[in-house]
């Protein structure tokens, strides 16, 4: 199964990335490209150029600013997970980046392209929507939680490139996570992050359960589960049945919610 | 074997068996040395791409390739009409049938498509791309029709045909009483029964199916390199090509696994074969994976079971009875074999004097099946398995009391079973017992009564419990039981290998046949290290090309370790009576007086220890120095043996007995213990235990490979894998993001416990290893589930067990309460 | 087409690519290293790992023109020379963590690249870093050994190295 005939392009700087995009022939992004080339040989998306932003300088980069952590979109999950700055500003996401796919793809796969790709049962833009994170992009400054509007749908237009993901650099005072899989190489069926503020406010986001990821907000457990059950809106793939992402979303919000009230990481 | 060696029952003495071995294949595969089909790069290849149907059943109205012929790079394009002009329909056991059943294949779709995914034109361009490029660009019209997606639409009344010629979509229906079933289940104190069904799954190796035809125009001659794992297949290629056999050549590359699922690839052979012949180039084709999934002929049993067993009051079993229906899907390629290969232990390890089944082959719209490791038998295990579980849960006793009340005894051996199969050796009582201890079976039996004191909502423990056979050493005759057919057929399945020694004394041993992924070279060369005495290090092994090669089937069913060491060391043993009377003449001896010794690689004279003729010495002799030659030899050392099936035979004409088919017949107690999240229906383990017995050990490492590598096998196909189709017969797992094998992470470790019950038919009393984890795993597994759910009144009759199904019977229980 | 650098254990190949192939195929078809294996070519399997500036990543993945100016490490670079082989594959030769050999150079490169970032994995740190390859010959058992087994060969060639210094 080889790739259809494409054309590539690797622009220099984010200013020459954005004349590419806005080209006639409606080039696709190329980050990590472990959605993208997949996706191309496959058939389910028919773009014939690429764009690879995997080396431009403005979204490499993880550095602390004005109480924010600031990842650069470019950045490979493999340098997320070795960087200190994110071990303790952001413990979390390393836990939930250990998740995703395995080493031999996190080498390339980035926040970025993951965020951009926007699959509903993805445990890592919910992650980054219970750290409260920014998306910065060439165009303006989104919550992550207003990024996703559908399965593989976001509010991004053509040509805009996320540049960097910020998050806020709070003391939680409690998280958890979990999940349903297949297997350990297979997309996650349904899960469920939380964190515990030191306030002691609750955020939830529940994944898989819903074409967008679904987040609750609030003090109380039982509330919060029961804001998430009406909500729930779920959808068959190959991986599961709508039932049963339905029966069991609630249920790991549940673990991940008791998780990050009785933990304190 | 005419042989004064000391042959191995009297001695006991092993020289190379069951050290542990680096093996020879590691050498070139830890350094990316293999050469897979995919590899070969041959001046001027062209490469073949597929257009392959995306509808199940449909009639072809007109295929349009004229974009495609004229993209720049496509050398020539080929439509089931070229194809049907110049081949005949491929060789499948069908044919064989007396008459013929009318279920023709060909290598491309010729009216209609029978399956998705079924080849409907081949292009053969420069690169795979272009290929590609070509094949996005046909077009061809279909003009849907009915799909059959499965068994019961097959047999409904008015179904629509698959093959126009076979009416009812119905392959055969037979039925056989062996023992009076019938008055013995009427008879029965207890009968119990359970419904099954087991769905389509395949050995899903990581390396795909591949091969390349070089057509040589002038000796009309054509070679085929491929990584399929049977010399069948080429010997039944020439037919369908109008060729001679003996012009077709078959070259084994390395393989990179196969499980039964490369036993049979015709139509893209015959593809390249006739790319190669259009355009005299070498052609190749490789398929990818999202084919090998969908259209690769390799789909394993699928299957429905309504069986039953009838047990006196004790709990000692009477009879087994069972009627299966299985979906061949849109041809009968390897015939009834999945259905009649698993009869040679059709009841199992347990002393059960009556069995009778009635066995319907139906066809349906999907892709073919053929083989995947077990041929069968891991469906039947767990049809027996279930069965027993359930007799032991209706009848009060615990999965050990039932199994100890029921097992063969070591003294009945050799057994004659039901059908007529022999089991050769075995002391299952002690592989039971010594599970049962090595696995901490009780302590972990005590875990599970606290953990249900406590009554955990959120989980449950289970404890899995099966003692399975693993029947090896097909011979040939199992393809043909079922089957109404021409006499004369039931080929014996024999093994050759060739031993040659050159002047300086070194080995050399030649292979007859592929291999499967599993190290025949190294099994080989320990053979020649036992029977010679030379350090197996020191052999070389090759592989004959078919052209040379003499009678030899290749890896199926578990037959390789036995017949091949059958093979090499009758080839040894030839060499070393050809040495004999060479060592006679240098030691100024009588050739009686001499033995063989392989403690030092050289014959001595009997109570003459210190007089000695060295293999090198005899060696240089033999090849080429005719004048120092005793009267009567001739130059030249080496000797080819063909090992004959130790101990096949003859079914009875009128169907009573069906004859030795599997008589090797290992055994394997699995103990898994489970985990089960009540609330989610994850299921992850807490132990695995496997007690083993293959007789003899060749190679420790290679064998709890073997059990661990195809446990691992089972164990997905009890929990994750499956080739599901819907309703359109349309496949729903057609890649790996949807066919789930299993991870590191997905697994236990296995914990062995090894036993060696030799054989004592076979070489040394090896038997076979390679399939019995897969045949134990998968009803184990299912074992410890439902042990777990068992409080709930969970029943579990299909694999595999997915955290979907467990909640779902779960909910069904509590709403029957 | 056009030419590409690739840069493959140390050598420096020029080859000529539509901008669609793969560095898997680059590596296989025009610099003759057929020891990257395919197994399926959208990502799962980990079969075609090899290492770009000295991390695993999936060949089939990788467009070879982005990988003009990396560098890039396959099996046939793993040992120093054609006549020795490197710990991971002595250790996994001598503890049987290959079957058909098809998942092993992915699967070597992988452990490779995981000893070198810790030099003393767990059987559950190794499981981990290494379930992106799959295997379907030996049920992981035998690999795991093979990994711990090349750590402590490793940890032995260094303290000989130490002494000889
Ligand atoms: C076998 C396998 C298992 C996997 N398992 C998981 C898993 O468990 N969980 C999970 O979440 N993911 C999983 N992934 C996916 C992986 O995390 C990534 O592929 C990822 O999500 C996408 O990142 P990328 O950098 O590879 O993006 P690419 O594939 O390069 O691009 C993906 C999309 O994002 C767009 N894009 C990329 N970067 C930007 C940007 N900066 N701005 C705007 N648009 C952009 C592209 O146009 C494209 O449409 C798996 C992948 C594989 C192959
Ligand atoms: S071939 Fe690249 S991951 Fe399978
Ligand atoms: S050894 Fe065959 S796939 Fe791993």
């Amino acid at each position: 199964m080889k790739l259809p005939p494409l054309s590539y392009q690797r622009p220099t700087d984010l200013r020459e990335a954005s004349l590419m995009l806005g080209s006639e022939s409606m080039p696709a992004v190329l980050a990590g490209g472990q959605s993208i080339i997949p996706a191309l040989r496959f058939g389910e998306r028919s773009e014939s150029s690429l764009v690879d932003i995997s080396r431009l300088a403005e979204l490499q980069g993880i550095t602390h600013a004005d109480g924010f952590l600031r990842i650069g979109a470019g950045v490979p999950m493999w340098e997320v997970c070795g960087s200190p700055e994110v071990a303790t500003s952001a413990p979390l996401l390393i836990r939930v980046l250990g998740s995703v796919g395995a080493v031999g793809i996190r080498s390339r796969a980035t926040l970025g392209g993951s965020l951009a790709w926007a699959d509903s049962t993805s445990q890592l833009p919910s992650t980054l929507i219970v750290l409260n994170a920014q998306v910065e992009t060439t165009e303006r400054i989104l919550d992550a939680a207003d990024l996703q509007i559908g399965q593989h749908q976001t509010v991004l237009r053509r040509g805009e490139l996320i540049v960097s993901i910020q998050i806020p650099e709070v003391e939680l005072t409690g998280s958890g996570f979990h999940l349903i899989r297949k297997t350990h190489i297979t997309w996650p069926v349904v899960g469920a992050v939380a964190v515990r503020e030191p306030s002691g406010q609750l955020r939830l986001v529940v994944f898989g359960a819903a074409p967008t990821p679904i987040l609750a907000v609030g003090a109380d457990r039982a509330k919060l589960l029961s804001q998430l059950s009406s909500r729930i809106l779920p959808f068959d793939d190959e991986r599961a049945r709508a039932g049963y992402r339905g029966q069991v979303a609630p249920i790991l919000a549940g673990r991940a919610l008791d998780e990050a009230i009785g933990s304190n990481t | 074997m005419n042989s004064t060696i000391p042959s191995p029952r009297e001695t006991n003495t092993h020289h190379a068996f069951g050290q542990p071995r680096e093996t020879i294949e590691s050498a070139r595969h830890v350094r990316g040395g293999g050469k897979f089909v995919a590899d070969l790069q041959l001046p001027g290849m062209l490469h073949v791409a597929l257009l392959r149907s995306p509808k199940a059943h449909a009639r072809i109205v007109e295929i349009d390739v004229r974009q495609a012929r004229s993209l720049l790079g496509v050398h020539a394009i080929l439509t089931g009409a070229d194809v049907q002009k110049s081949t005949s329909s491929i060789y499948t056991m069908a044919q064989m049938h007396k008459p013929p059943l009318d279920i023709p294949l060909h290598a491309l779709a010729t009216d209609k498509v029978r399956h998705v995914g079924e080849p409907v034109v081949a292009v053969a361009a420069r690169t795979r791309a272009i290929a590609e490029d070509a094949v996005r660009l046909i077009r061809v019209k279909y003009e849907d029709l009915p799909p059959v997606a499965d068994a019961d639409a097959a047999l409904a009344s008015g179904a629509p045909l698959v093959h126009e010629n076979i009416a009812g979509n119905l392959i055969m229906h037979r039925q056989h009483d062996f023992g009076d079933a019938e008055s013995v289940f009427k008879n029965a104190d207890h009968v119990v029964r359970r419904k099954l069904r087991w769905p389509r799954q395949t050995g899903a190796a990581l390396e795909t199916f591949g091969c390349v035809a070089q057509w040589q125009p002038g000796v009309d001659e054509l070679t085929f390199w491929s990584n399929h794992q049977s010399n069948v297949l080429l010997w039944t290629l020439g037919p369908t090509l109008g060729l001679p056999p003996h012009r077709i050549k078959g070259i084994a590359c390395d393989i990179g696994g196969a499980f039964g699922a490369k036993f049979w690839q015709p139509r893209a052979m015959v593809i390249c074969a006739l790319f190669s012949r259009l355009t005299t180039r070498p052609v190749r084709y490789v398929e990818g994976r999202v084919e090998n999934l969908v259209g690769g002929d390799n789909h394993g049993e699928d299957r429905t079971y309504d069986a039953e067993l009838a047990l006196d009051s004790s709990g000692k079993m009477l009879g087994l009875r069972f009627s299966v229906v299985e979906d061949y899907g849109s041809a009968f390629i390897l015939g009834p074999i999945n259905n009649a290969e698993p009869l040679a232990q059709a009841t199992g390890p347990y002393d059960i004097a009556a069995f009778a089944f009635d066995f319907t082959a139906v066809l349906s719209n999907k892709v073919p099946q053929a083989a995947y490791r077990g041929f069968g038998g891991a469906a039947h295990n767990f049809m027996l398995e279930r069965l027993v579980d359930a007799a032991a849960v209706e009848l009060g006793l615990s999965a050990v009391a039932i199994r100890e009340l029921n097992l063969l005894q070591p003294e009945q051996f050799p057994y004659r079973t039901a059908t007529g199969n022999i089991y050769d050796s075995g002391d299952y009582p002690t592989a039971l017992h010594r599970a049962v201890k090595e696995s901490s079976y009780d302590l972990w039996r005590e875990r599970q009564a606290r953990a249900r004191e406590v009554k955990d909502p959120t989980r449950a423990i289970g404890i899995g419990l099966v003692s399975c056979q693993e029947r090896s050493v097909q011979s040939g005759t199992a393809l043909w039981l079922m089957f109404d057919q021409e006499p004369g057929r039931n080929t014996t399945a024999a093994e050759s290998a060739s031993v040659r020694i050159d002047s300086q004394g070194s080995v050399r041993v030649a292979l007859h046949s592929p291999s499967l992924g599993t190290p025949t070279e190294t099994i080989a060369a320990t053979v020649v290290a036992e029977e010679l005495g030379v350090p197996a290090d020191s052999v070389s092994v090759s592989r004959l090309d078919t052209s040379m090669a003499g009678p030899a089937m290749g890896p199926s069913a578990s037959r390789m370790t036995v017949m091949l060491s059958g093979a090499v060391a009758g080839a040894v043993r030839e060499v070393i009576e050809k040495m004999r009377p060479l060592a006679a003449h240098l030691l100024e001896a009588n050739p009686e007086d001499l033995m063989w010794d392989p403690s030092r690689a050289c014959f001595t004279i009997v109570g003459v220890p210190e007089s000695s003729a060295t293999l090198a010495a005899i060696a240089h002799l033999a090849n080429g120095h005719a004048l120092r030659l005793p009267a009567g030899c001739r130059s030249g050392l080496e000797s080819t043996y063909t090992y004959d099936h130790p101990m096949s035979s003859m079914p009875h004409a009128d169907g009573s007995d069906w004859g030795n088919y599997a008589p090797i017949v290992g055994h394997t107690v699995h103990v898994p213990v489970v985990e089960v999240d009540l609330q989610t229906g994850a299921v992850t383990f807490l132990d695995y235990f496997v007690m083993h017995d293959c007789g003899t050990v060749v190679n420790p490492d290679a064998v709890r490979g073997q059990v661990v590598g195809a446990t691992v096998q089972g164990i997905a196909t009890a929990l994750t894998e499956e080739l599901a189709f819907d309703e359109q017969a349309r496949p729903q797992n057609t890649d790996f993001r949807s066919y789930f094998l299993p991870t590191f992470l997905d697994v236990p470790a296995i914990r062995l416990g090894h036993m060696e019950t030799p054989s004592p038919f076979t070489y040394r009393g090896v038997k076979g290893i390679g399939e019995g984890g897969r045949m134990a795993a998968p009803a184990a597994v299912v074992s410890a589930i439902e042990d777990a759910l068992s409080p709930y009144g969970v029943r579990i009759n299909e694999v595999p067990v997915t955290p979907e199904k467990i909640l779902k019977w779960l909910g069904n229980a509590s709403a029957a309460q | 087409m056009k030419p590409v650098k690739l840069e493959v254990n140390g050598i420096v190949h020029e080859v000529f690519l539509e901008d669609r192939t793969s560095l898997a195929d680059a590596l296989r078809d025009d610099c003759g290293l057929t020891g990257t294996r395919l197994g399926c070519e959208h990502g799962v399997c980990g079969a075609c790992t090899v290492l770009v500036n000295n991390r695993p990543e999936r060949s089939c993945l990788v467009l070879a023109t982005q990988a003009e100016g990396d560098t890039i490490g396959t099996i046939e670079g793993l040992a120093a020379s054609p006549t020795v082989l490197a710990p991971v594959q002595q250790a996994f030769r001598q503890a049987h963590g290959l079957q058909c050999g098809f998942c092993t150079s992915g699967m070597l490169l992988t452990a490779q690249s995981l000893l070198d970032h810790d030099p003393d994995p767990s059987p559950a740190v190794i499981r981990d870093w290494m379930h992106g390859n799959l295997c379907r010959c030996t049920g992981f058992d035998q690999i795991i050994e093979s990994v711990q087994l090349a750590a402590t060969l490793i940890k032995q060639d260094q303290a000989r190295e130490e002494e000889l210094s």
